[in-house]
Order: structure tokens, then C-alpha cells, then sequence
């Protein structure tokens, strides 16, 4: 009888763990970088600082830490699912290429020791985003890309190249600010015009390799592959280049259903192979305005993407003479110019958006975010915006994931008042009063390099502030 | 092949064979006219990879002759034509004329919408003639005309329901929701599934996958193709559907154009039940409008006093739109086609005649325009004398003409721009900043408009900003995206700001007139340019 009550305290104690967070909603954590190359090696370039460091743990011993034995681990507060980033030729650590582009079985092997890790310290899902550029390939070392004395598209700066990349780079000059933007920022004609990386591109063989490998190894581990973030932040409104990972027009290349295809091929459901985007925030509380495609001009970037993936007669790109107001590209036309993939797509089964809801503020921040305004309009309004998006398009039978979201505190621009006025922002969203179940709230903690976040950060069961 | 395409490369060709006639001179070495290489349809000069080019100049070939057949041959009767280095496919050639296909391999060689420059070269048996440039981009719309000439009515076929076709002419027009099949060349090289072979017609159905499009009376027109013509070498096609509720008439204009190019303006025949078309009634307007330019940072800095006037009148025309104005806060991007190098005459179209405008400052001297000849009818664009344009009271009146006109135009305050706006001055929005103009003076009740124009490498394209007169301040607040830098939408680099007061657009001044069917209205504008500034976002 003791035994049985033991049990059964257990059993109830475990549906508490994984329904932790806004019920019925999911409550998620998103880990950001690994440096996977270091993972059982040792921890040679101090990361996780939050990770005690008179243990001298490696680089697995933290995450174990963080994940399962700390006093307050994402286990403990009841999170089962998380998403990690993994860069490429070096970059955060991860040389998952060697120079002729062969992918290294040493990475394969530190991939499949860190999801059996991670499945055997109790987490059942798992997200993967390849970091292609930025994260991915900052801490690469030399040689450095080089500059190509070539314009960009439409402009004068010079680009800069990646091997695995079928386009180049802004360099940061007298036109733009933006190094590592893609080429052709907001110009349409990139996608068909841009340089296709002419000098040093090997060719999509690499790249379809190093997915079947992260597939193949997500499939022997058995953990539960909850979605491949196959290019993250998409922005195929600014930047229509990025639409040559899903097509690439300068070679004929569908690298959308190759790289679909291994989902497939080891059981996965090939649409939850996708990519996430990121939600924009008006500068005035509740503003809103409509985009050119008929959505809410805050997901203008999941307009775009769903746009491009309707192939001949869905458009995505910049779109004709729309207006800046409070921070939104309102209105405008989208027309027979934008420029259209020539092939259609299926939609993913999994929406992914980013998503920090805040006041949008011009005050040098990272966050852009008014640190004093309270949120809690702006994040209902753009959740309900997502349901009306998923309503508008047919797609409310998607899982929604909220793929990155403010954790309680004071990093990044962002404040630990925002965290609950997300909550109660969603709450009162469409979305949670329609779709509650369907959704995942994954929230950002970044563990690795930010001195700001501490982790495990206290986010689900019992006290963050996505428990309920 | 439709037969006003087989014509129309007849009629280039007979011309050709007349000049050879009075020309042709067997020890000369060929030379190409300058500005002598143009678009096979509409005679513009810019070309692109896979587009029918003629070539114009003396002793081009011995005599005339035609391909026998596709592929086309790169030698013809002893010629050969090189485009960069590169022998082009020959339709034909003459003494005076040839036409070719630019070879789609030279695509790689054009930096995107960029301006590049072909070099052409004319060999024979007496030799090779001068490189002659061509300016070439990777993209160059231009329509075919039945007459070949450029302008005119566009080669077009009607397809009835039932799916038969037949030339659209003014007895046999197409209706309102009917599809229509336009013929261009110069649409682009972004080609699905694959870019056919030089000098050969495609081998399958192939599609442009990327921009483009057709305006009708300036209305975007749905599209059902646009691709290769099947069967012809370097034509491109685009069936469209004509909007319903579209005006009807005997020339209705009608371009193609590919972001951001844009073919030169045919017509077609449209009309309700189709057969003859029947133009509605002619309706005409007017416009004078006083304005003094200041110029900053430019080549020509100073001030220059204008006064303009227009009275376009044709059939069915609609009354020019009030724009709408901005709420404060808000930037619109304006986006601009680029225009061809050759605009056509089109029928039933006029600018009409006042005769002599006079204009006379409330206790000055009378200044007069005279209307000036265009293609079309009359323009003006007087110079008028130094610090003309003040505020005050300006009596204004023509006669003599087809349209007469008399009234009062209050001409309001300048403003004084307090912003300093030297040339060299970066405007960096790019940390999501706003750019924040200031200026005192004008009148309420007046509006100011400010405008970032970008003009890089072919694109041109601006961000408009307005405010009322009285707040002094027009604030211009980028587009911070997630992971993108502050943007007006625009293109970065450099720029210039125009900024212009004047009366609301439904404040304007209406004229007593006669010999319009619309009103005549007047307007004044104080315009300040500051060029030579950079754009950082």
C-alpha cells in the first residue's frame, strides 16, 4: 500500500513535470550554441559561465548540471524538451566540415553523446537549428572569408564569401551597417541576381550530407526530434537571397525537399523540417496594421516564407510602396515583381516564431525594447495576430512554436517584468484561447557565453513565471 | 509564329535592303552608327542576354541574307558578330542592318540590374568594324509592334473563350477579362527549367520565374504566362487577363515591364463584346503651377524660378488622383520604374494648347510661357526671372489657344530649413534612429513634404515623409526589424532630400477655364534640394 501510494504521488508528480508551464500549454528551454567540438574534451574557451566552476566541469558536465542535478535544473522545473544550436566550420566551436567539406565524424560523435545525454537526464525533445553565418562561423578562426572586390547587389560594398553559402555577405561600409547581413538587403532581384557564390561554394553535396548526419544521429539516439530549424530567422522579406535555401535558382538546386527527404527517410515527419522567423514589435503599445500579404504586419517575415513556399503566384520580397508606421512595414502590394520560387512548397507542420514581446523603443539597446513599458498589450496582440495568421492560411492544425521568448531577466535589453506580462499577454491572447494545447513557449537562456544569463534560469515549475 | 512577328523582322529586313541600295561599298571595312545597337522591338538602347538586337550601320555585310532556319547560324554571307567577344546568332544580315540574338551566356557578365557595357563588332570580308558600346543589363523589356516600328499597337493576340486567336487590331478588339498574348524580347534570363540553347527556340515550355509583369492603363494585369515564346527564337510572351471594369478604347496603353524596367507604352484595342472598339468621349484637364527650386550640394547649386503647365486630353481620360497624405510619423516608399530610352506617340493622346500664359505679381511686371512643341501637342516650362515666385497674389491667364484660363493663385511662405544638411552629410539610421528635419516659417494649413530619393546603380526609389507647415518637424522613423538594420526602404548610399511646401492636394487653386472637360487648377511650391548626402542603414 505504501508502495502503491509512492507511486502514484510519482506518476502525478511526473504529469506535473510535463504539463510545467502556461497549461495546457508546453513550456520549453532553448540552450542556444553548444560548442560541440569541446564537449568531452574540456571547456577551453570558459564557457557557461553560470556553471560552478570550482567542479571544473567540461563542457558535458555543465550541461548535465544545468539540465539535471542543479538545484533548480530545466528537469526540476518539469521542462522534457529543448532546442539546441550547432554552428558549422568552426563557428562556436563546432567544425562540423573539414576544409574540403566532409563532415567530421568526430562532430557525428559529440552530437550522439549529447543527445543521449540529454535523453538520458530526461529530456524527450529535441530541437536543431544549424547556425549557417553569425554564431555560425564568428568563432572560426582564420582564415577569415575573404572580401571579393565584387558590389553587392544594387549597392558598392565589397562581399565576403562561405564555402557553404550560395551567396555572399555585406561588408559593413558607407551603405550599410550590417556585416553578415545576406546580399541585396531589401532588393528583390537579389534572389535571382545576387552573386552565386562563384569562388569558393562546394556545392549543396556537403550540406545534404551534414543533414542526413544530424538526422541519422537524432534517429539513433531515439530521442523524439521535435523540429529541424533548417535556417533560422529566415527573412525572405529583406533579404529574398536567404529563399536560395529553399531553392536555389542559380543552380536548379530544391534544397528544400532534399534536405526534406531525410526526415523522411528516417521516420520523421519531413514537415517538421523548417525554418523560425522572427516577429517584429511596434513602437506604440497595441498598434497594429495589416502587411501587404493580408496578415499583421508583426509576422511580416512568416508572410514572406508562407508566401514563397506557395510557389508560381505566391510572392515573397519587399513589397511595392509599403509605409513605415510605428515600426511596421504596413500595407503596400505585392505584385507579379516580387519574385516567386518556381517550384511549390507544402507548408511546415510546425510554425516556429520568434517571439520577445515589448514596446519597440529606439534607445540603443539589443532588445530595441522600451525597458519601462509594460508588454502586456503588445504580446497579446501578436499572439493573436499568430492565430489570426494560422486561421487566415488554413494551418491551425500546426504545432506553434514560440521558439525563442524573454526569460525573467536582465539580459539582452530585456527586463524580468516583461517575462510575466508575456505570460499574461498569451494568456489572453486568441492563440492561447483557441490552440492552448498546441502550442510550446520555448524560452531563451543561452548558457553558454552570456554572463547575463544565469542558468538554469528559473522559468517553469513551480515559481517562474511560466508555471501556472 | 505569329505572322506580325515573322513580318516585323520582314520589315526590319526590307529596310535594311533599302539602305544597302545607296550605301553598300564592297572595299569598305563595316562601320556601326553610333548609338546603332538597340532592341529588335523597340529600338531602346539597352540590351541584355538572350534579347534580339538590331545592329545599324554602313557596309555591316556584302548583301542581304536570312538564316535558313534554328539554331541560327553565327556566320551569315561571310559576317560574323562578336558581343563581347562572343559570336551572336544571326537572324540577319544587310548592308545596313543586321539583327541577332545576344547569346545567353553573356548573362554571367552582368552584375544584376547594373549597367554594364557590351562591346559589338561588326567582321566581314573587308574586316572588323570599331567595338561599338551598348549598354546592357540583365534585363531590357521591350514590346513588338505590329508595324514594327517600336510604337503603335503591340503585337498581340486575342484568345477567344473557345481558344481560338487572332491579332488584336481596333476592328477586332479583345474584351474585359479576356486573356491576351504579348510579345517582347529582353525579359530576363531567369529561366525555368532551363535556358535554351543560343540561337535555338526553347525545347520545352520555359518560364521567367522571377518578377515581372504587365501594365494596363496602368493597372497591374493577372498573369496566366510569361516565358518563351514556343517555336521563336529570343521572343518572349506573356498572356495576361484584362482587368474587368478596365477603360475601353482603340489604344489602350499597354507595357511590360520587369522590376525595374519597363518596356516602352504600346496600345490595344479593348472593347465590350470585342469586334471594333469605340473610344469614349475625350476628357481634358489643366494645370499651372509657380515654383522657385533651391539647390544644395548639386553641380548647379542655386535658385531657379519655373512656371510649368499641362492640358492632356484624350479619350476616356480620368481625372488626375488627389493623393492622399501621410499621417504624421508615417514614410511611405515610393518605388520607380525605369523608364525606356524611346517613348512613343500614342493615338488620340494630346497635350493641348492655351496659347501664352501670363503671369503677373500683384503689382509687378508680366511674365509670359509660351507653349513649346513635344511629340504630342504643347508643354510649358518657362524660366521665370529671379525671386518671381514670392508670397502674394499672382493674376494668371492664357488665350489663344485651345484652352483659356483666368484666376487668382495665392502663393504662400517659404519654410527655412534649420537642419543642417551640408553635402557629404551621413544620415545614419541604421541603430534605428530617426532622422529628424526642422525647419520654421511657412503657413499653416500648407503642407511640407520630404522625400529621401535614392538613385544607385538603376534602382531609384524614395521614402516620403509629410507635415503640416505649422509643426515645424518631420521625423523620419526606420523600420527596426529583428536582425535587419534600420531601414526607410530605400536604398542605402547616396542620396539626396527633396523637400517641398505648397497647398494640400485638395487645396489647389481652380481656374475659370474653357476648352477642358475637367478643371484647370493652379498650384505653387517652394522645392529644396540638398544633394551629395549618404544614406547608412
Amino acid at each position: 500500500m505504501r508502495l502503491h501510494t509512492f507511486v502514484l504521488l510519482g506518476a502525478l508528480q511526473s504529469a506535473a513535470l510535463i504539463h510545467a508551464g502556461v497549461s495546457p500549454t508546453i513550456t520549453e528551454v532553448n540552450l542556444g550554441p553548444i560548442p560541440l567540438d569541446l564537449y568531452t574534451t574540456g571547456n577551453g574557451n570558459s564557457y557557461y559561465p553560470s556553471c560552478p566552476s570550482g567542479y571544473g566541469y567540461t563542457v558535458r558536465q555543465c550541461i548535465q548540471y544545468f539540465v539535471s542535478t542543479a538545484p533548480n535544473s530545466y528537469t526540476a522545473q518539469g521542462i522534457t524538451g529543448v532546442a539546441i544550436y550547432l554552428g558549422v566550420a568552426g563557428g562556436f566551436n563546432n567544425t562540423t566540415w573539414d576544409s574540403s567539406g566532409n563532415v567530421q565524424g568526430t562532430w557525428v560523435s559529440n552530437l550522439q553523446t549529447l543527445l543521449s545525454d540529454l535523453k538520458s537526464w530526461g529530456i524527450q525533445r529535441i530541437t536543431i537549428r544549424v547556425n549557417l553565418w553569425g554564431w555560425g562561423e564568428s568563432f572560426r578562426g582564420s582564415p577569415q572569408p575573404p572580401l571579393m572586390p565584387i558590389p553587392d547587389y544594387g549597392n558598392g560594398t565589397t562581399l565576403y564569401f562561405y564555402p557553404w553559402i550560395p551567396f555572399g555577405f555585406l561588408s559593413s561600409g558607407t551603405m550599410y551597417s550590417c556585416k553578415d547581413c545576406p546580399d541585396g538587403m531589401d532588393s528583390n532581384g537579389a534572389y535571382a541576381n545576387a552573386n552565386n557564390n562563384s569562388f569558393n561554394f562546394w556545392g549543396w553535396s556537403p550540406f545534404f550530407n551534414l543533414v542526413q548526419q544530424i538526422v541519422a544521429t537524432v534517429k539513433t539516439t531515439g530521442i523524439s526530434f521535435e523540429e529541424f530549424v533548417f535556417l533560422d530567422e529566415v527573412n525572405v522579406f529583406d533579404f529574398t537571397t536567404e529563399a536560395r535555401f529553399f531553392y536555389d535558382n542559380t543552380r536548379q538546386v530544391d534544397v528544400l525537399n532534399g534536405a526534406r527527404y531525410y526526415m523522411g527517410y528516417y521516420g520523421f515527419d519531413p514537415l517538421t523540417l523548417t525554418f523560425s522567423v522572427a516577429a517584429s514589435n511596434p513602437s506604440a503599445s497595441g498598434s497594429d496594421c495589416a502587411s501587404a500579404w493580408g496578415d499583421s504586419a508583426t509576422l511580416y517575415a512568416q508572410s514572406a516564407m508562407t508566401g514563397a513556399f506557395a510557389g508560381g503566384g505566391g510572392s515573397f520580397g519587399f513589397p511595392v510602396n509599403p509605409s513605415a508606421q510605428d515600426n511596421l512595414w504596413c500595407g503596400g502590394t505585392i505584385t507579379s515583381a516580387n519574385p516567386q520560387l518556381q517550384l511549390s512548397y507544402p507548408q511546415p507542420d510546425v510554425t516556429d516564431v520568434h517571439v520577445y514581446p515589448c514596446v519597440f523603443q529606439i534607445n540603443g539597446t539589443p532588445s530595441n525594447c522600451n525597458s519601462t513599458a509594460d508588454a502586456t498589450q503588445n504580446a497579446g496582440m501578436e499572439y493573436s495576430d499568430l492565430w489570426a495568421f494560422l486561421s487566415y492560411r488554413g494551418l491551425t492544425g500546426n504545432t506553434v512554436i514560440i521558439g525563442e521568448t524573454q526569460p525573467d531577466q536582465n539580459c539582452d535589453g530585456f527586463t524580468t517584468a516583461m517575462a510575466p506580462q508575456n505570460v499574461t499577454g498569451y494568456e489572453g491572447s486568441s492563440l492561447y484561447g483557441n490552440d492552448a494545447s498546441r502550442v510550446v513557449l520555448r524560452v531563451w537562456n543561452f548558457p553558454a557565453l552570456s554572463m547575463c544569463y544565469v542558468a538554469p534560469t528559473l522559468i517553469a515549475y513551480p515559481n517562474g513565471p511560466y508555471a501556472q | 509564329m505569329p505572322s506580325f512577328l515573322s513580318n516585323s523582322l520582314s520589315a526590319l529586313q526590307v529596310s535594311g535592303v533599302a539602305y544597302f541600295a545607296t550605301s553598300f561599298c564592297l572595299a569598305q571595312t563595316p562601320a556601326i552608327t553610333s548609338g546603332g545597337v538597340v532592341t529588335g522591338a523597340a529600338y531602346t538602347q539597352m540590351v541584355s542576354p538572350g534579347t534580339v538586337v538590331s545592329v545599324f550601320g554602313a557596309n555591316l555585310a556584302p548583301s542581304a541574307a536570312t538564316a535558313p532556319g534554328v539554331p541560327l547560324p553565327t556566320s551569315l554571307n561571310g559576317v560574323f558578330v562578336t558581343v563581347n567577344g562572343m559570336k551572336a546568332p544571326l537572324f540577319y544580315v544587310s548592308p545596313s542592318q543586321i539583327n541577332l540574338q545576344i547569346p545567353w551566356e553573356l548573362q554571367s557578365s552582368i552584375p544584376g540590374i547594373a549597367t554594364g557595357t557590351f562591346q559589338v563588332v561588326v567582321t566581314t570580308p573587308a574586316g572588323p568594324s570599331a567595338p561599338a558600346p551598348v549598354s546592357a543589363t540583365s534585363e531590357s523589356p521591350a514590346l513588338f509592334t505590329q508595324d514594327a516600328s517600336g510604337c503603335g499597337a503591340a503585337a498581340a493576340l486575342n484568345a477567344a473563350p473557345d481558344g481560338t486567336l487572332s491579332v488584336n487590331t481596333p476592328s477586332n478588339s479583345a474584351a474585359p477579362g479576356d486573356t491576351i498574348a504579348l510579345f517582347a524580347t529582353g525579359l530576363g534570363a531567369a529561366l525555368f527549367p532551363q535556358v535554351p540553347a543560343d540561337g535555338a527556340p526553347p525545347s520545352v515550355l520555359t518560364q521567367f520565374y522571377y518578377g515581372g509583369g504587365v501594365f494596363l492603363d496602368g493597372r497591374d494585369a493577372s498573369q496566366s504566362f510569361r516565358g518563351l515564346a514556343p517555336g521563336l527564337v529570343g521572343v518572349d510572351q506573356i498572356n495576361a487577363q484584362i482587368p474587368l471594369g478596365i477603360r475601353e478604347g482603340c489604344a489602350i496603353p499597354v507595357a511590360v515591364y520587369t522590376d525595374p524596367f519597363v518596356s516602352q507604352t504600346a496600345a490595344i484595342s479593348i472593347h465590350s463584346g470585342r469586334g471594333p472598339c469605340v473610344d469614349p468621349p475625350v476628357q481634358s484637364y489643366g494645370s499651372v503651377t509657380l515654383s522657385k527650386t533651391i539647390s544644395s550640394g548639386t553641380s548647379s547649386d542655386g535658385e531657379v524660378d519655373l512656371l510649368t503647365a499641362d492640358f492632356p486630353a484624350a479619350p476616356g481620360l480620368p481625372a488626375p488622383e488627389v493623393p492622399a497624405v501621410l499621417q504624421p510619423g508615417a514614410v511611405q516608399v515610393l518605388s520607380t520604374e525605369i523608364p525606356p530610352s524611346r517613348s512613343c506617340p500614342f493615338q488620340g493622346y494630346q497635350e493641348l494648347s492655351a496659347g501664352t500664359i501670363q503671369v503677373q505679381p500683384k503689382g509687378g511686371n508680366v511674365a509670359q510661357a509660351s507653349p513649346q512643341a513635344t511629340t504630342s501637342g504643347v508643354t510649358y516650362q518657362q524660366t521665370l526671372p529671379q525671386s518671381f515666385v514670392a508670397p502674394g497674389q499672382y493674376a494668371i491667364s492664357a488665350s489663344g489657344g485651345a484652352v483659356s484660363l483666368s484666376g487668382t493663385l495665392t502663393v504662400g511662405s517659404p519654410i527655412q530649413i534649420q537642419t543642417s544638411l551640408a553635402k557629404g552629410t551621413t544620415i545614419d539610421v541604421s541603430k534605428c534612429s530617426s532622422f529628424v528635419l526642422n525647419w520654421t516659417g511657412g503657413d499653416a494649413g500648407t503642407l511640407v513634404s520630404a522625400t529621401f530619393i535614392s538613385e544607385t546603380q538603376n534602382v531609384s526609389d524614395a521614402a516620403l515623409a509629410e507635415a503640416d507647415a505649422a509643426a515645424g518637424t518631420i521625423v523620419f522613423q526606420p523600420v527596426c526589424s529583428p536582425g535587419v538594420p534600420g531601414s526607410l526602404g530605400v536604398t542605402g548610399g547616396p542620396v539626396r532630400l527633396v523637400v517641398e511646401v505648397g497647398p494640400y492636394p485638395s487645396n489647389l487653386t481652380a481656374f475659370a477655364a474653357a476648352g477642358t472637360t475637367g478643371a484647370v487648377v493652379g498650384a505653387w511650391k517652394y522645392r529644396y534640394i540638398f544633394d551629395g548626402l549618404a544614406l547608412l542603414q
